[in-house]
């Protein structure tokens, strides 16, 4: 999951550790979300939605890789 | 930065090295230290009181209960840790709990086939201990990495 995070924070003027305890977490979460290692929880993404005033997918970019024993997509309809 | 002055009441050690290790010795890390430490004087107090005391009510309880509570406390202690962390953290407690079972599954299917070739058996004191010092030494990478 893709997320633009760092430059929301730099905008703003925030180290990850201002950031962190404006959403009550540690440095390291804010650090591991950033970097990608870590896909936040729904309530910790909303919380950083309500922080910078964004809705969730413009904060988010989902980077879904197709699962390697899902089910085949099915054609779509003519 | 911590103030010396105004020290956080969190952290008992701020600073190792220059400040490279910053507040590791938290009061969750003492608490699993100390539990764990308990942990084994309770177990070594139960391995020598057969030496040591006679038959009987009070040896029985020694033997039996001790190593149960001390369990029970770190137990506790580590629970409370999970309890009061964040997300992340818990997220690296559990996944250091699963690397465990893991690690114990494998070394316990090594040493099946190690024993098969003439290795002597082990007590089960000995898996509980080699349990334990894994889960400690994954559990305090966890918190250390995200400290």
């Amino acid at each position: 999951m893709k997320n633009i995070l760092p430059e929301l924070r730099s905008q703003r003027g925030w180290t990850q550790g201002d950031l962190a305890l404006r959403l009550s977490v540690s440095r390291q979460t804010v650090n591991a979300v950033e970097t990608g290692r870590y896909e936040p929880s729904l309530s910790l993404a909303f919380a950083m939605a309500a922080l910078f005033a964004l809705p969730i997918e413009d904060i988010f970019q989902a980077q879904r890789q197709p699962h390697r024993f899902a089910a085949p997509t099915p054609d779509p309809e003519p | 930065m911590n103030n010396p002055l105004n020290p956080d009441p969190n952290t008992l050690l701020t600073t190792v090295g220059g400040g490279r290790i910053t507040a590791f010795y938290t009061r969750p890390v003492v608490g699993i230290l100390f539990g764990l430490w308990t942990y084994l004087c309770c177990l070594y107090v139960a391995i020598m009181a057969p030496r040591i005391l006679a038959t009987g009510g009070t040896r029985e309880v020694v033997v039996l209960a001790l190593p149960l509570l001390s369990l029970l406390l770190l137990a506790c202690i580590i629970y409370s840790v999970y309890r009061a962390s964040d997300e992340y953290r818990r997220h690296r407690i559990l996944r250091a709990t699963a690397h465990t079972g893991a690690i114990l599954a494998f070394s316990a299917s090594v040493y099946f086939c190690l024993e098969r070739l003439g290795l002597p058996q082990l007590s089960m004191i000995v898996v509980i201990l080699y349990g334990w010092a894994v889960f400690t030494i994954l559990l305090l990478w966890a918190l250390y990495r995200t400290r």
